[in-house]
């Protein structure tokens, strides 16, 4: 009943263009459409792909953007450290040294429409995923080096599958879903 | 397009204008408004503090163009969440409970739109099991806006309930079909009456009691589950299909040792799990030595072996060596000093032998561990962080062979205390209330188990007074003087809560005022969880909700002020209660034959029927009809309770209106009619007053002694009394006390303007104390005195209002009521005006835990009146009943859940002995009765539940 209501009130009166809106709701935390947006960008940026916005690749991403999140929550819950700034700057460093000079990179920032604290904050977050890995799974796991990634993401997976049944996740995109 | 920087030039719109934030919590979620500059990145923080607050189920920004700049909009869609719950039509089971916990609908819980029809699903998942295949589930949400709440109704049709059919029997059974089918009880009466209907409980039964089958032909590890079930439309049945594979044959017994197939059954777990593996045959093993132990063989070993046998299965040998039989005979506590030895037995489960109780001890190194664990941890828990605790056990004690002592030597070392208490984190004029709240603080000793209890205290203080996030930490460093500690407690208080509303559902026919007046939460006042628990008791105690269910609306919302729920179900409106039972006393005898004024062993049945209306007229206030009828009375009683009376807790109500006949004294059948209204008043937790106005009309029949001779004191009487009673009750235990004191003291007063034809005053005083003497022993006394006394109006005290005494929880000496002045001539009790009584216990523990022994002695009788009372010890002549009568005996105690069975034999040396008559009322009449010489028999029996005071 109050979804129509919801809906209709996003079609009348049609005064505006909508800007941003809640895409999936994690808990009492949400992702926006421009988050989704932004991880599909950010992720063709660091890839040096074009953009993509399939719904294909915004699914990707949200699902990625859900993991982050759930990571967030444990990492504060466990009072995980978090990433350090100085190790942030070195990252971005990294990424930038991946580009040819610094004008080809702020055009890559342009043609991709992301702001570089966009890209800080991405880029961030993947550090802090990264550090709760080797905090939480690496000293348990004794398998061979070869094998190693295999097996975290083998239990990062069934980690992530675990904590979505523990919070409840509503899309409010459905194409997200 | 993109509106990055531009500037914002009118206030932030929010549709639709009626939104569930106050404008003051919308602006302090949106951190930009008229001459800020549009950034994506605030929208989104914006769209996240909105959104955290759990209030708002979606949102969306838009923004449009105007003049130079943009105006932006927030359209939003308000959150629900579960209100009242109700599912109707559903004849259990399952039961509410289940059917409740089946739709996963959680009171104050967000709801969405996908919610009811999951929850539909669930309870139809939950019907089938219970054998509803055809149940039509209609579903209704109401949403309401001002409370946020989404109400969902089912209106369940079930149908019948199927039934089941022969089930299908596949695997390797090697056992007749037929046999596996009676096994499960599925068919009535041998399948006579065809077949029961499916329910999940019997389901599941069956299949444990094909389990059962196979364990009884000793089968273990046979598997039995349950394949699938097929409904039938047609017939309405079920067949479940059993895939059965029979396990092999298992025999066990032990070497060494008689130990019977029984005990071997009741220790070894195999049979209880239906399987046989390693660590259920060790679990077996050390219950088998654990037995042993507990017999007196401390130092048994046992051992087992599996043997396969060559025709199939298994053969468990248990190899015991008992060795031989100890008995503990010493148990010594030094080097404490802090502790006195009796603090430290007290949690010792060790114990020297003790006849009867414990003829060898009880002993055991696993024992003897744990109890060496418990003395260390009192004294951590007391600042000996340092205390080490040394146990010796010596065998052969004193050269007597197999006599066991053990030695228990503790080293306290120095108590750690704390030098100093920190407390950060809250402001210093909170400090000053926290403090009285500390165990820990400067001086005190240091542990953990004080800071356990001070995080306890802090955190409730904090969660009481809205802080429901609260948070404590602790940290210790050294201090400079050696064995001390600093100590620093942190508390992050977080936001402080308050109350928005108080929402109550689930109200039927009860007055909104009853409720409401027990709610202790106020709107705007900090949320405190002990006032919402507090409030929920008080609603429950009312006696005419069946369920109450509280919970927090929009929980993991964060906002500063939250909806309390309420959800009451209303009891049934009727209660009825029936009984049946018997009394077997001294009871008979006396009709019409007057050959045993004492009475002699009767039965007398009785029958009990009670009906009660609560929550009557929606006043949460009782009505109800008691009813007995057996031989010795017959009695019905109208009463109207009003518990809480005037919205105070402590206060209650009762009035009362009584028909009575009775022949309780066996001097007469008293015919009762009385009205009484007595308000309750509980004091403190242990002191309660109670005040009565009691009116009664009082006429006797059969009256065993010539009324010529009585004429005044047998005339039917009305009475008018006010009566005061104060209770002080600080037993541990009620039913069977081990401490404390029991006081009640009752004064009467019956005076003419209450109608009272004669005046009299009344004073009753009783009281009990229970003293630990050693151990489990028990030291019990309790003494009473009461007197009556005429003030005015006829010239006696009427015999139906005479004090009486004797029996299980008086004088043991006598029957029930049989003490005191006697009929001259034909030897039934009188009563008197002066009642003195006294009793000494001495109870103890017999054998094992629940049965204990009594050794009593009772002194006391009722007298003539107050100058007759005597402490002598013989009876002068068969007229005299004015001294004390003594008894001494011994009781048997069996403890229960109810309070203990009670057995009392007792023995008087100077029961009283009387004139009496020989023959009947008739004789009597017409003065033919031989006059004979009577007496209390000097040994008597109780039988009864409780102690005797």
């Amino acid at each position: 009943m109050y979804r129509t209501l919801f809906l209709l009130l996003l079609l009348w009166p049609l005064r505006g263009e909508i800007v941003d809106r809640i895409a999936i709701a994690v808990g009492h935390q949400v992702i926006t459409e421009v988050q989704v947006d932004e991880e599909v960008r950010v992720t063709a940026f660091q890839n040096h792909a074009p953009v993509s916005m399939t719904a294909a690749a915004r699914r990707d991403a949200a699902n990625r953007l859900i993991a982050q999140l759930l990571v967030e929550r444990e990492m504060q819950l466990s009072h995980y450290p978090a990433p350090e700034p100085s190790d942030v700057d070195r990252y971005l460093q990294q990424i930038r040294s991946t580009f040819s000079s610094d004008a080809a990179y702020q055009q890559a920032l342009r043609d991709y429409q992301i702001s570089e604290p966009i890209l800080k904050q991405h880029l961030s977050t993947q550090l802090a995923t990264l550090s709760f890995i080797e905090l939480r799974f690496r000293p348990d796991l004794d398998v061979p080096k070869s094998e190693l990634d295999a097996h975290i993401d083998q239990i990062l997976d069934a980690w992530l599958a675990e904590a979505r049944k523990q919070v409840s996740i509503i899309y409010l995109d459905k194409a997200l879903q | 397009m993109s509106y990055e920087g531009r500037e914002i030039v009118a206030p932030v719109q929010f549709e639709p204008a009626d939104q569930p934030l106050s404008r003051s919590e919308l602006a302090a979620a949106v951190p930009f408004g008229t001459g800020s500059k549009f950034d994506l990145a605030q929208l989104k923080q914006a769209i996240r503090n909105l959104f955290a607050t759990g209030r708002f189920a979606d949102i969306a920004v838009d923004v449009a163009p105007r003049d130079s700049g943009i105006i932006v909009r927030f359209i939003t869609a308000r959150a629900y969440f579960v209100g009242r719950v109700v599912i109707r039509g559903i004849k259990p089971p399952p039961n509410p409970g289940e059917q409740a916990s089946a739709t996963k609908l959680r009171l104050g819980y967000p709801f969405q739109p996908g919610d009811a029809l999951q929850a539909a699903a669930s309870l139809n998942a939950l019907l089938r099991r219970n054998g509803f295949y055809n149940a039509d589930i209609q579903r209704q949400v109401t949403y309401r806006p001002q409370t946020e709440s989404a109400g969902v109704e089912f209106d369940v049709d079930s149908g019948r309930r199927a039934k089941f059919a022969p089930p299908v029997i596949t695997g390797t059974p090697e056992r007749p079909d037929r046999e596996i089918v009676r096994a499960t009880h599925w068919m009535r009466v041998y399948g006579l009456l065809g077949w029961h209907e499916l329910t999940e409980a019997r389901l599941r039964q069956g299949l444990e009691n094909i389990r059962r089958y196979y364990d009884d032909r000793n089968l273990l590890n046979t598997s039995v589950t349950l394949a699938r079930l097929d409904y039938h439309t047609r017939t309405n049945t079920v067949t479940p299909t059993l895939n059965i594979r029979s396990g092999t044959p298992v025999s066990i017994r032990a070497t060494g040792a008689r130990i019977s197939q029984g005990r071997l059954k009741q220790f070894i777990p195999i049979f209880q799990e239906h399987s046989i593996d390693n660590d259920l045959l060790l679990e077996g093993q050390r219950n088998l030595q654990q037995y042993l132990v507990s017999e007196g063989y401390f130092g048994a070993r046992v051992t087992y072996s599996v043997e396969h046998r060559s025709a199939g299965g298994e053969a468990v040998v248990y190899h015991v060596d008992r060795g031989p039989r100890h008995r503990f005979v010493h148990l010594e506590i030094s080097g404490n000093h802090y502790f006195t030895t009796n603090t430290i037995r007290e949690r010792l489960y060790i114990q020297p032998a003790e006849f009867p109780r414990f003829p060898y001890g009880r002993f055991s190194q696993v024992y003897l561990d744990q109890d060496v664990q418990s003395i260390q941890n009192l004294y951590t828990s007391n600042g000996f962080h340092d205390a080490k605790i040394t146990p010796r056990t010596v065998d052969d004690y004193r050269g007597a062979k197999d006599r066991l002592a053990v030695f228990i030597q503790i080293h306290e070392g120095r108590q750690w205390l704390v030098s100093s208490l920190h407390i950060q984190g809250v402001t210093p004029e909170q400090i000053a209330k926290l403090n009285p709240l500390l165990t820990s603080s400067a001086g005190q000793p240091y542990s953990e188990a004080n800071i356990s209890d001070d995080r306890a205290n802090l955190l409730d203080y904090y969660y009481n007074d809205g802080y429901l996030n609260a948070t404590f930490d602790y940290s210790i460093k050294p201090a400079a003087a050696p064995d001390q500690v600093d100590v620093t407690y942190t508390i992050h208080p977080g936001q402080q809560i308050f109350v928005r509303n108080v929402l109550i559902t689930g109200r039927e026919t009860t007055r909104p005022t009853v409720v409401d007046s027990r709610v202790e939460l106020k709107p705007e006042e900090p949320l405190s969880l002990a006032a919402e628990t507090d409030t929920q008791r008080r609603l429950y105690e009312l006696g005419i909700f069946a369920r109450v269910n509280t919970a927090i609306q929009n929980p993991d919302g964060d906002e500063i002020s939250k909806t309390v729920l309420y959800d009451l179900d209303e009891a049934r409106h009727y209660s009825l209660n029936v009984g049946v039972g018997a009394q077997i006393a001294r009871i008979g005898g006396g009709v019409p034959s007057l050959d045993n004024p004492a009475g002699t062993t009767g039965f007398a049945p009785r029958v009990a029927f009670g009906i009660s209306r609560i929550n009557f007229l929606g006043l949460g206030q009782t009505i109800g009809l008691q009813t007995a009828l057996s031989t010795i009375e017959q009695r019905a009683a109208v009463s109207y309770f009003i518990p809480q009376f005037i919205s105070n807790e402590n206060l209650n109500l009762t009035v009362t209106t009584l028909l009575e006949n009775s022949s309780d004294i066996r001097t007469f059948t008293a015919h009762r009619r009385e009205a009484a209204i007595q308000l309750g008043e509980r004091i403190s937790r242990a002191y309660t007053l109670q005040y009565r106005l009691v009116f009664r009309n009082v006429t006797l029949s059969n009256l065993k002694i010539d009324y010529l001779l009585v004429p005044l004191l047998s005339q039917p009487e009305t009475v008018g009394l006010g009566e005061v009673s104060l209770i002080q009750d600080k037993r541990d235990d009620p039913a069977d006390a081990h401490r404390g004191i029991y006081t009640t003291v009752d004064l009467s007063y019956a005076p003419s303007k209450l109608g009272s034809q004669t005046q009299f005053a009344r004073g009753l005083f009783r009281n009990s104390t229970y003293y630990p003497v050693h151990r489990d022993w028990v030291f019990a006394r309790s003494t009473q005195f009461g007197v009556i006394s005429r003030t005015g109006g006829r010239p006696g005290i009427p015999l139906a209002e005479r004090l009486y005494s004797g029996g299980s929880t008086s004088i043991r000496a006598f029957p029930d009521f049989q003490a005191g002045p006697r009929d001259l001539a034909t030897g039934f009790p009188l009563g008197g005006n002066a009642l003195f009584i006294n009793n000494l216990e001495l109870r103890f523990p017999l054998y094992g835990d629940n049965l204990a022994a009594v050794l009593f002695h009772d002194a006391g009788n009722v007298y003539d009146t107050l100058s007759d009372f005597s402490l002598r010890f013989r009876q002068r002549n068969l007229r005299d009943f004015d001294y004390m009568v003594q008894d001494v005996g011994i009781g048997f105690r069996y403890r229960t859940p109810i309070g203990p069975i009670r057995l009392d034999l007792s023995f008087s040396p100077n029961a009283p002995r009387f004139f009496g008559l020989k023959g009947t009322e008739q004789d009597y009449l017409n003065g033919t009765a031989i006059s004979t010489v009577q007496k209390i028999n000097a040994f008597q029996f109780h039988f009864s539940l409780g102690q005797a005071f």
